[in-house]
């Protein structure tokens, strides 16, 4: 257990989070400039 | 609980929406002004707008409520709407603003116009389609507007609808998209404080994060796993439809992807996810924790439910009361729900305005309008909108809840599969895209019946009429004949986000 949780849950949940915030930080920085052009 | 200087705090806080529109209504010479904001907003704007369109009128109460009532299993809400505000911007929004900004587009329905080659039936139904989803979409929010007002000033329903009608309507009426954005960046800042004030403090007063846990243990063993081991909701299967319901219905219902065309510069996309997505998910988490620490001032006996068919709801009402016994705090977070609620009200009456005068009026029925003939058609069907949505949720006939209830999955099943093929998959037809819409829309209707009234269906309504939408889609494009090479290339359609140049 982990603050009254069970591991599955901390990592599993914790885990969708983690993933997508570091898919949004890759996404800006591969951001491309000069689109707009 | 009403006194004076309560209602003067609310009373405070709708006089500046109104101001704030009367500002912008200065701003306002042409229909681009009225409908996009002349594609100036700036990229806290942008990006608060994204927040405020998604984030809806029952979020503060029904976020904690679903909490309350089921547990961890329902985090998942926490993250999938978060995640569609990303997802609209790098999926879509990336090539509408490009293509929108280089060919004049006001709305998405212009796009679908150009890369279906139809400039009647395809604009034409899918904005007839939102239009109607968007209205239902309203009378929810109309809705959640006069739970409030009640709840603060005991006042009857009618009352409490005509008054925020009013101040939500004058507003957006004369204000267009740039009173809605400042109006945004106001009631966002209010919400995302507000929240992040007084969450921790409803958590702590419930003993804190792991107390909280631990009472939810001993409710049932399913309140603390990550989805439910039986039942009709919450399943693993049931979270793969809820991934697609809430993080790509969002994205393309319309009164949230028509805001990337009104963005100022393209450099915003590139940042603006992940700071939708860390504010609007701490938020929203917040939230949440905060309905499961009803559970444990329950335990406590601190707090008591009422006695009505939806009491969840009531959880962080209730626990914002136990922790800071104070009206005038009450009144402040009443301004915060009100704010949480007209953030999307106005963005909805905007975008049934700009479907109506620009997709219907100016493309479909009078090509030759001018440019202020069309601003004021934006304007008076604005005023409509807000009218006929006031009729329909007055006396609320009996389908309106089930409507309201089915407005996101008609948006996924109707929507998603005519914008998503008509960027991504260059073969992709007019034929393909009307059969798909029309399919996605009367599927939504015939499963959100069946799983209402007949049974319980293992994965979320709206699933199995976008399959259909997108059997429809493919097997409809490949009988027909594809637009032409240079149509597909001038409305950046294939299987890339963009090219590095």
């Amino acid at each position: 257990m982990i603050a009254g949780l069970p591991e599955l849950t901390v990592f599993v949940v914790g885990g969708a989070f983690l993933i997508s915030a570091v898919f949004f930080l890759g996404w800006a920085l591969l951001f491309p400039e000069g689109l707009d052009d | 609980m009403t006194n004076f200087l309560e209602v003067g705090i609310v009373a405070l806080y709708c006089l500046g929406m109104i101001g704030i529109g009367a500002w912008a209504s200065k701003k306002i010479q042409t229909t681009s002004d009225y409908l996009i904001a002349g594609r100036s907003l700036g990229f806290w704007m942008f990006t608060l707008l994204m927040f405020g369109s998604v984030c809806s009128g029952m979020s503060l109460l029904g976020v904690p409520g679903l909490g309350f009532k089921l547990g961890w299993p329902t985090i998942w809400e926490q993250l999938f709407v978060p995640l569609s505000i990303g997802f609209c911007i790098i999926f879509f929004g990336v090539k509408l603003y490009q293509v929108a900004k280089k060919e004049g587009y006001m709305t998405v329905q212009d796009y679908l116009a150009e890369r279906y080659q139809s400039p009647r039936a395809v604009p034409g139904v899918s904005a007839v389609a939102g239009i109607i989803v968007s209205i239902i979409y309203l009378a929810g929010q109309y809705t959640a507007i006069s739970i409030v007002l009640i709840w603060l000033f005991d006042i009857p329903h009618w009352q409490a609808l005509i008054i925020g009608a009013v101040v939500v309507t004058i507003y957006t009426v004369i204000g267009g998209l740039y009173a809605i954005s400042v109006t945004t960046l106001f009631q966002a800042g209010l919400l995302i404080f507000g929240v992040l004030i007084i969450g921790p403090i409803v958590i702590g007063n419930a003993g804190g994060f792991t107390v909280i846990n631990e009472a939810m243990s001993t409710v049932g063993i399913d309140m603390v796993q990550p989805w439910m081991s039986s039942g009709p909701v919450f399943t693993p299967a049931y979270l793969v439809s809820f991934f697609l319901l809430l993080t790509v219905g969002l994205a393309c219902a319309p009164h949230v992807i028509n805001n990337v065309i009104a963005v100022k510069d393209i450099r915003y996309f590139k940042w603006a996810p992940i700071v939708g997505f860390l504010i609007y998910g701490a938020v929203m988490l917040l939230l949440k924790i905060s309905g499961y620490a009803g559970i444990a001032l329950q335990q406590q006996g601190l707090i008591t439910l009422p006695d009505v068919s939806n009491a969840q709801d009531y959880i962080f009402l209730l626990g914002v009361e136990h922790a800071m016994p104070n009206i005038y705090v009450w009144a402040i977070f009443g301004v915060i729900v009100l704010a949480a609620v007209m953030s999307t009200t106005d963005r909805l009456m905007l975008t049934i305005g700009a479907m109506f005068s620009w997709d219907i009026y100016k493309n479909l029925l009078k090509p030759a309008a001018r440019d202020r003939e069309v601003l004021r058609v934006s304007q008076i069907s604005v005023l409509a909108s807000g009218i006929i949505t006031i009729f329909l949720v007055i006396n609320p006939p009996d389908i309106l809840a089930f409507l309201i209830w089915m407005g996101i999955g008609v948006m996924l099943s109707t929507f998603a599969v005519p914008l998503i093929a008509g960027l991504y998959w260059r073969r992709a037809t007019k034929e393909g895209a009307l059969a798909s819409m029309l399919c996605g829309l009367i599927f939504a209707g015939v499963f959100g019946y069946y799983n209402k009234f007949i049974g319980p269906l293992p994965m979320h309504f709206s699933f199995y009429a976008f399959v259909i939408a997108i059997v429809a889609m493919v097997v409809v494009s490949l009988l027909t004949r594809p637009v032409s090479k240079d149509v597909l290339d001038l409305t950046l359609t294939g299987p890339f986000i963009y090219h590095r140049k």
